[in-house]
């Protein structure tokens, strides 16, 4: 267990995602401690009653919500190649005609998850209280208080460690379908708990893996002790263009209570993810496994026909493109595209449009990844002006795609300004998954910030301009990341394969 | 085609990967480069390939500068690395139409070529399989045939029989071979049987420098005198026939009438040894263990 541990933790934490995700979770504490006024505002609640974030106790309740929907999925994203590692080169293979201590191997690499997430956790822990004191210098500090709204995400992160490690074992969810059925499940456990306007069912208060249900329960609890009113507006990460911030009482909150209840959910839960390590182990495979044949559906075309005719490069770049993923993810994204065309523009906005993309997400995720992780992007050096080639080849079908599935919408925006800007944000948004991709030789950080940027938006947050306001800063902004992430990939000195070459 | 290496020299901060290398290549017949592993051999072919800078020396295609021009390279450049890049999921044939594509060629001019190679590396049967269902000796023809596309005039191959069966590596051979005629073809192996019978010359790279340069017959000439066989006795657990089996330079050889001891040495090993006629080998293990001089 020991080895098995050493091995993945060592592994995984040397690997430059890791410290990419640290930093990333250093400079995100910083928009997660809650800010009095601002246009974005980390967390809002009876914004007519109360003086948003005047006090140190607003602070932890804060981050921890964020983190309580950001930590399980950057786990499912980070974690979610354990047993992989072994698969891929070749160990497990070694390990299956040994005699070959199946559970000691997945508690092992259950320990090593559990290690890494308690570093974000850490980090984002050590931060916060930095932040806090510094904010607010001290004012209103309680210890208590602050810790224990991070001690009770502690569960939930036992779970993720354990589900992303035996959805590894599952048949059919080893790999990116796994992936991302992983982020959809603890997306939608999330949506579930995240309601405050009902009292949770008891599933929903075991399967709390975001603490939510605690929190919500203090706020309400310090709203009530307060005014004597009930919590009528709860935002995390809300836009305020329609609130009206004309509260002046103060909110401060007392330490998280935990009843018996509350801690025999987190006990269930917590036995839960040991089963779960568990069976991760009896479901270990005895053999190495054989890759599944993709059903894919062979087009009998006229031998002559592909003699004659050549595959243009366009059709290659889509290939590449596509490659990845099954027809029927394929077929998939094509019918959401479809429904986006027939929904009113209501709907297209507020669950088409951002289900699209998210389906189609991988897609967007092989660009500029793909070719670095095969080594292609490298070899492509010793052609003259191979990675112009190749980058440019990108930049348009990734564009061509972005622009393909934003089509319904440009088309139904209710003015050609809205219409343009939708544009800018389509274009961009490929040209940063190249750039992402090319720098990290990773697929996961345009996943992980798709996912984010789609929640932020699905929760208000004025991320995409549909109607006529609140158009020219995130337009203008969009242009900018366009313009940069162009220049950058295609500035010849600036050669990022070099320091993936591998030959 | 010629090659000119000129006091090249490459370190990683105190580290010096080799020095001072000076070698005039031409096109007419294979150049062999040989070395054990950790030599500087790929590191010496990424200098070749412009996929890296020297930290002195020059390289010289036709006259011009690889440093300065490095497209003056990569025109006429095919390269092989070590381990064959490729996307797993286009089939051979769509891979063989990307790369022409990335070479510039035209879609007919591609199609042909593509056709072509794959024909002669024994792939046609399998050239609209994904590449990741291949075996690594099938993707390693197919990495040839990339390389070879658009009939690139200078051919570096960094250990191109990786992964090769006896068969296929006999293709190979055959197909370099033939190449290297009006091509200038560079194969970079520790395997002497690779290049062996047909190579015009061969570098021997070791310890940072150039330990031989010259035809593979030179160097055999060198080594006459200096490898013995002797037949083994039947006592396998004597002291002094483990401390000969245990030696570096020394190998086992089947013959009709038993097994027989080949050692490489300046004195007979034993007073029963014959000299006998060295092959490539032993000559380049005898270079490399400092019994032949360099």
């Amino acid at each position: 267990m020991k080895a098995s541990f050493q091995a993945t933790f060592r592994e995984k934490s040397r690997h430059m995602s890791f410290v990419a995700l640290c930093i990333g979770l250093l400079f995100s504490v910083v928009l997660m401690i809650p800010n009095g006024s601002g246009v974005m505002r980390a967390i809002i609640i009876n914004p007519a009653t109360y003086a948003q974030a005047n006090n140190a106790s607003w602070s932890a309740i804060s981050v921890a919500f964020m983190m309580g929907f950001f930590l399980p999925l950057i786990g499912a994203a980070f974690l979610r190649n354990a047993i992989r590692l072994d698969r891929d080169n070749g160990t497990m293979t070694l390990f299956l005609t040994s005699r070959f201590a199946r559970f000691k191997y997945t508690a092992g690499k259950f320990f090593s998850n559990l290690c890494l997430m308690l570093i974000f956790w850490g980090i984002v822990l050590t931060f916060s209280l930095i932040g806090t004191l510094v904010k607010y210098q001290g004012n209103g500090f309680n210890l208590v208080q602050f810790f224990l709204p991070f001690l009770i995400l502690l569960p939930g992160i036992i779970f993720v460690s354990a589900l992303t490690l035996v959805t590894e074992t599952l048949p059919g969810l080893r790999g990116r379908i796994g992936t991302a059925a992983v982020i959809i499940f603890l997306v939608l456990l999330y949506t579930s708990d995240a309601n405050f306007q009902q009292a949770p069912s008891p599933i929903q208060h075991i399967f709390n893996v975001s603490g939510t249900d605690y929190l919500i329960t203090n706020i309400k609890q310090a709203v009530m002790q307060s005014s004597g009113h009930q919590l009528t507006l709860l935002k995390i990460i809300g836009a305020s263009t329609s609130t009206q911030y004309t509260g002046h009482q103060n909110l401060v909150f007392s330490p998280l209570r935990l009843t018996e209840t509350d801690l025999l959910a987190m006990g269930t839960l917590i036995l839960i993810s040991c089963g779960l390590v568990y069976v991760a182990g009896l479901l270990l495979e005895r053999r190495p496994l054989t890759p599944l044949k993709l059903i894919h559906w062979k087009v009998h075309l006229p031998v002559n026909i592909l003699k004659a005719g050549s595959q243009s490069q366009f059709y290659l770049s889509f290939r590449l493109l596509t490659g990845g993923v099954t027809n029927y993810w394929l077929s998939i994204i094509l019918l959401i595209w479809l429904w986006n065309w027939l929904t009113p523009y209501q709907g297209l906005t507020q669950f088409a449009f951002p289900i699209l993309f998210l389906t189609a997400m991988p897609l967007f995720a092989e660009l500029g990844a793909g070719e670095v992780q095969s080594g292609v992007y490298q070899w492509l050096q010793t052609l003259p002006n191979g990675h112009r080639r190749q980058t440019v080849r990108e930049i348009l079908i990734g564009s061509a795609l972005s622009v393909a599935l934003a089509l319904p919408a440009l088309i139904k925006a209710p003015t050609l300004m809205v219409s343009l800007a939708l544009l800018v944000w389509s274009l961009q948004l490929p040209v940063l998954a190249q750039l992402l991709g090319r720098l990290t030789a990773s697929k996961r950080p345009i996943q992980l910030l798709m996912v984010v940027f789609f929640y932020l938006y699905l929760n208000g947050a004025p991320l995409l301009s549909f109607n006529q306001t609140e158009l020219v800063l995130p337009t203008l902004i969009y242009l900018i990341i366009l313009i940069f992430a162009l220049v950058l990939l295609l500035i010849p000195k600036i050669s990022f394969g070099r320091k993936y070459a591998n030959y | 085609m010629d090659l000119s290496i000129q006091n090249l020299s490459m370190s990683y901060g105190k580290a010096t990967i080799f020095s001072g290398l000076n070698a005039e290549l031409h096109s007419g017949g294979l150049i062999g480069l040989l070395g054990p592993n950790g030599a500087g051999k790929t590191t010496l072919l990424k200098i070749l390939t412009t996929l890296q800078k020297p930290t002195r020396g020059e390289v010289l295609v036709n006259g011009t500068s690889l440093l300065s021009h490095p497209k003056a390279m990569q025109k006429v450049l095919g390269y092989l690395p070590q381990q064959v890049p490729y996307f797993p999921n286009l089939t051979a044939m769509e891979y063989l139409n990307y790369v022409a594509g990335m070479k510039g060629m035209r879609p007919h001019q591609a199609l042909e070529q593509s056709q072509s190679l794959l024909e002669s590396l024994h792939l046609s049967d399998t050239a609209n399989k994904r590449l990741k269902e291949f075996s690594g000796g099938m993707r390693q023809r197919v990495g040839i045939a990339a390389t070879l596309l658009n009939d690139p005039q200078i051919i570096i191959a960094d250990e191109p029989s990786t992964g090769l069966d006896p068969e296929e590596r006999v293709t190979l051979r055959n197909l370099l071979a033939e190449l290297a005629n009006d091509h200038l073809v560079l194969l970079s192996t520790h395997i002497v049987s690779d290049i062996e019978a047909i190579a015009g010359q061969i570098l021997v790279l070791q310890s940072g420098h150039f330990l031989y340069q010259g035809t593979p017959g030179e160097l055999i000439k060198r080594s006459v005198g200096d490898v013995w066989e002797y037949p083994i006795s039947a006592d396998w657990t004597s002291p002094v026939i483990v401390k000969q089996l245990n030696q570096p330079t020394t190998s086992l050889i089947q013959r009709p009438d038993g097994i027989r001891i080949r050692e490489i040495s300046k004195r007979p090993p034993l007073p029963q040894a014959q000299s006998v006629t060295p092959n490539l080998e032993e000559a380049y293990l005898g270079l490399l263990k400092g019994v032949i001089q360099s």
